[in-house]
């Protein structure tokens, strides 16, 4: 229908034809979409006829521009009288086009509003399809007859037209003369166009068609579009005047451009904040969900199990209390060095707490972890700035402060309600009743790291040292910009202490990690405190050649740790066992160790803490010198 | 009930130091979460059970297997947190000094516009 | 076999420990880390053999007693998953784009252990060690995303510090749901959050964190704020693997322990089309084909996550197989623009032009992927996107499927953006050599990627064993739990 619309107000032969396609491709699809038999037939019929009649007309058309210079109905006319072959055969499609008898497309059109007619998916839907159908076809009759018309009425006033030579317009002669035989003698596509619809739809029996019904619906419905099209033609001045006046629509491509920049646009806008520079933007969402989860959790859990036991014991109320005003500090707090401290006492505070919650290993690990951090941090720090920079507007920051207390609201709430609800676990009851008996260590939680759970030790000693290699690359980059810092001097203080404690601490490190199986210690203990001293030198010597262990490189450190920690992990597959089977039984064959292979698997470890300790001393003091680094990669 | 305070007031300092301008409180909010879940960590496995867990132990032994989860967390964290401290280091840009503004990442969004590398 | 489960892990770690020692030869850390991954595909592939049929093989690490030994198991989906991960490394090991990159001495190892994190985190069926795993993952992208300094130092720091985040909050809910049922064992945990709520919360937990490093919206802006600026090939990497790993985790915990309850559909289907939509939108806004590519990664993990939220056999069939096809698909498109950048040393769509003549077989690589990305017949991604609108559509969720076709719309116009600003028209700017070593592995992932969609056959029926597997994961329970 809007094909038929627009072709009617084209003055250009060849829109005319194409948005006429559009009507009647429009049409054709219409008629499929009634789905019984004779629709099918319809519409292969009228496809066959469209495809004659169309084909012929954008042909003459070709050989009108050829010959006229023009496309422009208003600029043609009288050209009959110039080229009456052209002129005849363009009639002829035109007739077919617009479904004049005796022509193949009033047979077309017959069987499609026949078809249509028969539409009955909702009531009234087949009249309402019948004369939508009736509402195109007139429109089309007024398009061809306007067509004809247009060009061929009236007088010669374009000089010097010739008639084509034939040869030009013989294969568009071929088709119209065709459009119009096939009328008459519609029977003989007929079979072919029934065999055309049992293959579409095999159920069902297409009707004969024929050129002659008699006087049916739709001969009545052909005589009613005739007469409406011949007189929206006669009427056409003011038809014209009519379509100008509707809204002109703007090329669709336009619209479609324009619609394409607003989506652009759209998709830019929700990119932008993907540019924010710093995480902060980032972090926000994520958080915003956390208080949003505890809510919704909040509604919809039911009530809970009563805690077990008593959690809270007296000294608790006094670390708690000194906790928070730490934390009220490092959140005021603008030097730098004030906050590095304050974080490091609130890490001592908790290993404190941990020492009274039964978890010796984790309290000795949290200490030397939040002394090892202090200690490069202040290295990194040297040569900052010593002061945090500006807190944002007061807004900014009260936002912050209301996330930040919805964020802690929620998860205390979760801790509180998801946790010590329920008895001793069953892999803990099982570990403190077997971690023994088949290790042969007295500390449990020493035997899940380099036993049960080894592999997570492993994965965690890969994490480490991934940092290690990390910093250093890092750190080369650094360098390699070609910066040159004058070294500091050797303190002579610390070069006393570095001198009185890092042997003893080497021992006792030594001596952590060999006991860590039976009391608390164990690699990662036992490496931390060795890379305490290897700290302790650094700052003492300043960064220059450190005696003791100012020779341990950190790359030997990681690829033995490593090669270590795997191997021994492998080693267990050739004889049948599964990866990372430890213990006496570890090697292949059997083979008598004075030693549980657990300890060479802890000893990789070791070597590897060590190595990312080594790398994070020497390559993250900004008063390194390349020269003083010593190892290149 | 302490543990979940002590979790509620971490995550709160935490987060406020997140959000705020600096790498240098970015990375000690990282830490301070880090401290947050090893104490919920600690708390799953129930601190009403307060003995160390060495073999031969009793009705109040504490369960071992979060133990070693805070153990593998905070050897984690700790990597994660020098790494942080590296990139806050190669931040530092020919001059000297009080670079920490910058360090928040305007020149890094700049060159985030482009894309291409020069 | 499944002794042998734990050798994508352990392989490419004990090699890359080995090249760490050896920081200079370049041609040993090519030969070496090809050679290992090609020994994992291998692997994987007999894997798929063998769990085709619905068979899960699973091996306690350590050899100790169920209740605390940490488990690997491997069932169609997380076989296909190695296969198609170890398909992405190879590629991205081989193509030796831009000069520097793979140059430094760090970056064929740490794509290995990166790599032996990601399988890793396929294969084993505890929460904890998930954790652990996607930490060893996490840390070598972390370096990786810096190698080169300069600006990418600003973005390393977001990415570090979103992904840090994304693992802590994991963290606190892997302890949450200790703390709840006293196991990390998805064979503990077989529907524990169906039959209680406070599972379903600390759990939720675990979930959250997943969709952040899966970049599911509303968590998904960090994402094209910090991959385009990674380096080329290490860029291709991460689209293959990395959120793939939260996004396999997503699908497996939310089948194992929620069973796929019903109570959730609708917040996870919300989530898919959110993210759908504004992927593709923001894909549109963008002026380089890296960020193009990057958003785009947004908007496919809606559709995967579409075909999740119905949780019925086709659309988990579906969603399997999306995940497959786009993540061969994709990689092929981000080793396009690695290839593109190295030889002209940008990738931004104005400075562009004439690609299709300067280098007409990248310019069949990317159209084959872009077309498939698009979902056009008879492009694998055709199969998956129709498998998915059908899947949907059977469901009655007719919004969903007009948010699906339109968005595939959207995908094709922001194809043809690249296409036209960058492949179409006069060359402009520099005419940088490609070399042909650097087009081949592109070439060839979109080969494969194209193959799957007239012969879709062979991944449809592993898809649907993979679906089955998800549906009623009594088989991958039993395994676990070494019954």
């Amino acid at each position: 229908m809007l094909g038929a619309f627009l072709a009617l107000r084209q003055y250009d032969l060849k829109a005319l034809l194409a948005y006429s396609t559009v009507s009647q491709l429009g049409l054709i699809v219409g008629v499929i979409g009634v789905g019984t038999p004779a629709s099918d037939a319809a519409a292969i019929l009228y496809t066959v006829a469209h495809a004659l009649f169309k084909a012929t007309l954008f042909m003459l058309v070709g050989i009108i521009d050829h010959e006229a210079g023009s496309r422009d109905i208003r600029e043609l006319s009288g050209l009959h009288r110039a080229m009456p072959a052209t002129a005849l055969f363009t009639a002829l499609a035109a007739a077919t086009m617009a479904g004049l008898p005796p022509t193949i497309g009033f047979v077309g059109k017959e069987a499609i509003f026949e078809a249509l007619a028969e539409a009955h998916h909702l009531r009234l839907s087949g009249q309402l399809a019948a004369g939508l159908g009736v509402l195109a076809a007139v429109l089309t009759f007024a398009y061809a007859a306007r067509l004809v018309h247009g060009v061929f009425t009236g007088p010669l006033r374009q000089q010097g037209l010739r008639s084509p030579r034939r040869s030009f317009v013989a294969p568009a002669a071929v088709a119209a003369i065709l459009t119009t035989a096939l009328g008459p003698s519609v029977t003989l596509l007929s079979p072919i166009v029934q065999r055309a619809a049992n293959d579409a739809r095999p159920q069902g029996e297409p009707p004969y068609l024929a050129f002659w019904h008699g006087f049916t619906v739709a001969l009545g419905l052909s005589a009613l579009t005739v007469l409406l099209g011949t007189l929206l033609f006669v009427f056409r001045a003011r038809t014209d005047r009519l379509l100008r006046r509707l809204p002109t629509t703007t090329p669709f491509a336009v619209r479609f451009e324009a619609g394409r920049v607003r989506l652009l646009h759209l998709g830019a806008l929700l990119a932008r904040p993907a540019r924010a520079a710093g995480p902060a933007t980032f972090l926000l969402r994520p958080l915003l969900a956390v208080p949003l989860l505890a809510v919704v959790a909040a509604v919809g859990l039911g009530p809970l199990p009563p805690p077990v036991g008593e959690a809270t014991r007296p000294g608790d109320a006094v670390l708690l209390v000194l906790l928070m005003v730490t934390l009220a500090g490092l959140v005021t707090v603008r030097s730098a060095l004030g906050a590095v401290g304050l974080t490091g006492t609130v890490g001592l505070l908790l290993s404190v707490w941990f020492v009274t919650a039964g978890a010796p290993d984790v309290a000795l690990t949290l200490l030397l972890v939040e002394v090892l951090t202090t200690i490069v941090v202040m290295l990194v720090l040297r040569r900052r700035s010593p002061r945090l920079p500006p807190r944002g507007s007061r807004r900014a920051l009260l936002a912050g402060a209301v996330l930040a207390g919805a964020t802690g609201l929620a998860a205390a709430a979760g801790t509180a309600a998801l946790t010590g609800r329920r008895d001793l676990s069953a892999p803990g009851r099982y570990l403190l009743a077997e971690a023994g008996p088949t290790t042969g260590g007295s500390n449990v939680v020493n035997t899940i790291l380099v036993e049960f759970r080894a592999l997570d030790t492993l994965g965690e000693s890969v994490v480490l040292a991934v940092v290690a290699v990390g910093l250093v690359s890092l750190a080369d980059r650094v360098t390699r910009t070609g910066r040159d810092l004058p070294a500091a001097a050797a303190d002579p203080v610390l070069v006393f202490a570095h001198r009185l404690l890092a042997p003893v601490m080497l021992v006792v490190s030594g001596f952590l990690f060999v006991r860590g199986h039976e009391e608390i210690g164990g690699g990662f203990i036992g490496a931390l405190l060795a890379g305490t001293a290897v700290g302790l030198g650094h700052l003492a010597y300043a960064g220059t050649s450190t005696p003791l262990l100012g020779r341990l490189r950190t790359r030997p450190l990681l690829v033995a740790g490593l090669l270590l920690c795997v191997g021994v992990g492998l080693a267990a597959l050739p004889s049948g066992r599964p990866f990372l089977t430890l213990g006496k039984a570890g090697l292949p064959g059997g083979a008598a160790l004075p030693f549980s292979t657990s300890l060479l698997f802890d000893l990789g470890v070791y070597l590897i803490v060590l190595g990312l300790i080594v790398a994070a001393v020497r390559r993250l003091d900004v008063s390194t010198r390349p020269a003083a680094t010593g190892e290149r990669r | 009930m302490t543990a979940a305070v002590a979790v509620g007031v971490l995550v709160a300092a935490a987060v406020h130091l997140l959000l705020q301008r600096g790498q240098l409180r970015v990375i000690l909010g990282f830490v301070l979460l880090g401290h947050a879940v090893n104490v919920l960590l600690l708390s799953a496995g129930g601190l009403d059970r307060r003995t160390p867990a060495f073999d031969g132990a009793g009705e109040d032994t504490a369960d071992p297997l979060p133990q070693a989860f805070a153990l593998t967390a905070i050897v984690i964290s700790f990597g994660i947190t020098l790494y942080l401290l590296g990139l806050l280091r190669a931040d530092v840009p020919a001059g000297d000094g009080g670079e920490e503004e910058t360090a928040d990442g305007r020149s890094a969004a700049e060159g985030g516009e482009g894309g291409d590398e020069r | 076999m499944s002794r042998l489960l734990i050798l994508p892990f352990a392989g490419p770690l004990l090699t890359a420990a080995l090249l760490f020692a050896a920081p200079r030869r370049h041609t040993a850390h090519r030969v070496a880390g090809l050679a290992v991954t090609a020994a994992v595909l291998a692997l994987a592939v007999a894997l798929l053999v063998l769990t085709r049929d619905g068979t899960v093989l699973a091996e306690r690490i350590g050899g100790w007693h169920p209740l605390v030994a940490i488990g690997f198991a491997a069932d169609a989906f997380s076989a296909l998953m190695v296969t198609v991960c170890a398909l992405v490394v190879l590629a991205c090991l081989a193509t030796t784009a831009a000069p520097g990159d793979d140059h430094d001495p760090l970056f064929v190892p740490l794509v290995l252990v990166l790599s032996a994190g990601a399988y890793g985190a396929f294969l084993t069926a505890d929460l904890f060690n998930l954790f652990v795993l996607v930490e060893v993952m996490l840390v070598p992208s972390y370096v990786l995303v810096a190698l080169g300094g300069g600006t990418r130092l600003g973005a390393a720091r977001v990415y570090v510090a979103m992904n840090l985040l994304a693992s802590t909050i994991l963290l606190a809910g892997v302890g949450l749901v200790y703390g709840v049922t006293g196991s990390v064992r998805l064979g503990d945990l077989a529907a524990a959050a169906r039959t209680s709520p406070t599972v379903g919360v600390a759990a939720g937990v675990v979930l959250l964190a997943l969709a952040v490093k899966s970049a599911v919206v509303p968590w998904h802006d960090w994402l094209p704020r910090t991959y385009p600026e990674a380096p080329p090939v290490v860029l291709a990497l991460f689209s293959g693997l990395l959120t793939k790993v939260g996004l396999y985790a997503l699908i497996r915990v939310y089948a194992v322990v929620y069973d796929g309850d019903p109570a959730y559909h609708w917040v996870i289907g919300t989530a898919a089309m959110l993210s759908m939509v504004v992927g593709v939108l923001g894909a549109l806004g963008e002026a380089t084909m890296r960020r193009v590519l990057t958003f785009h990664m947004v908007s496919q993990i809606g559709y995967v996550l579409l075909g999740l939220a119905l949780f019925t056999a086709a659309s988990l069939a579906a969603a399997v197989f999306y995940l497959v096809q786009y993540i061969l698909v994709k990689t092929a498109l981000f080793l396009c623009a690695a290839a593109v950048h190295t030889g002209h040393r940008t990738d931004r769509l104005d400075r562009l032009g004439g690609l299709a003549t300067l280098h007409p077989m990248l310019a069949l690589a990317f159209a084959g992927a872009a077309l498939s990305l698009a979902g056009l017949p008879p492009f694998s991604g055709f199969v998956a996107k129709f498998l998915l609108i059908r899947a949907v559509g059977d469901a009655g969720q007719w919004v969903a499927v007009t948010v699906a076709v339109g968005v595939s719309l959207l995908t094709l116009a922001s194809m043809l953006k690249i296409w036209g600003a960058a492949f179409w028209g006069e060359p402009s700017g520099s005419d940088g050599a490609v070399p042909a070593r650097v087009v081949l592995p592109a070439l060839t992932l979109t080969i494969v990627s194209l193959l799957l969609g007239p012969v879709a056959q062979p991944l449809l029926g592993l898809a649907d064993t993979a679906a089955a597997g998800l549906l009623d994961p009594d088989a991958y329970l039993r395994a676990v739990n070494g019954r």
